[in-house]
């Protein structure tokens, strides 16, 4: 699940599990950060759930993709999901990939490689400070 | 890192700030949190619930993660007791709220009569 924070001191969640509703983020609103929540299981031989959670701040857009195995499988099994942060600025995109079920990688790519020619919907954000990805966790 | 003193006097100890642990404790409601940092023992006893979240700054431009803030938090009677160890200011205190940010991970404590907070320097 995502919650995105507004300058306005609103904001907008996704409930659980419902990543389309990254559509529906007001245009008319600036995004001050992008907090997602991410459910994971420990290592050990009995399994137990933890969350941890990411947050994008400072970006002049945010923007998601979904990368599915097969898109006309009903079950819709997802290979990665980018959340993608982006100043004009720079050339770069910064990313958070999540890889079911247990991978999260944070990385930077350039604006020319494939990312360039997907069809991102993107939401406006506003920048107080240095763009960062913040990582909380126990 | 720390040290985890059950209600049945069992023991379990933490991990390191990149694995802390933290969720692979056993289910069992906790009599004292001992937390060691540096030359400091923090030591949270007789909170209803405890946890422990570490938060990193991830530096998109040197591509590598640094922990800036550690929290140990003892909840008692609808407050949150923050002891805020703040990596890059060096200064630890403590902050206390009705209201903190959404965490997971919280861990049943056996509830005493006061929340007991203390602060103690390691004898060498």
């Amino acid at each position: 699940m995502f919650e995105v924070y507004f300058n306005d001191g609103s904001m907008f969640s996704s409930g659980y599990h419902n990543l389309n509703k990254f559509i529906e983020i007001s245009d008319n609103k600036l995004i001050t950060q992008m907090k997602v929540n991410i459910i994971l299981t420990t290592q050990g031989i009995v399994k137990n759930y933890y969350s941890v959670k990411y947050i994008l701040r400072n970006f002049e857009k945010y923007g998601l993709i979904r990368y599915y195995h097969n898109p006309n499988d009903k079950f819709k099994n997802f290979k990665f999901i980018r959340f993608i942060g982006k100043n004009s600025f720079d050339n770069n995109f910064s990313l958070l990939e999540l890889v079911p079920p247990n991978n999260i990688i944070i990385s930077t790519i350039s604006i020319n490689e494939s990312l360039n020619k997907l069809p991102i919907v993107w939401k406006k954000g506003i920048i107080n400070n240095k763009s960062e990805i913040k990582i909380i966790r126990n | 890192m720390y040290k985890i003193i059950f209600e049945d006097n069992t023991i379990f100890n933490g991990g390191h700030p990149g694995d802390s642990k933290w969720n692979d404790m056993p289910n069992k409601k906790i009599k004292k949190l001992e937390y060691n940092i540096g030359k400091y023992i923090i030591v949270l006893e007789n909170f209803e619930a405890y946890n422990h979240i570490i938060e990193y700054s991830y530096t998109l431009s040197k591509n590598n993660s640094n922990i800036i803030r550690i929290l140990i938090i003892g909840k008692f009677d609808k407050i949150f007791y923050s002891i805020i160890i703040d990596i890059k200011n060096k200064k630890i205190f403590l902050k206390k709220s009705r209201q903190i940010e959404k965490y997971t991970g919280w861990k049943m404590g056996e509830k005493g009569i006061k929340p007991i907070i203390k602060k103690e320097i390691i004898n060498v």
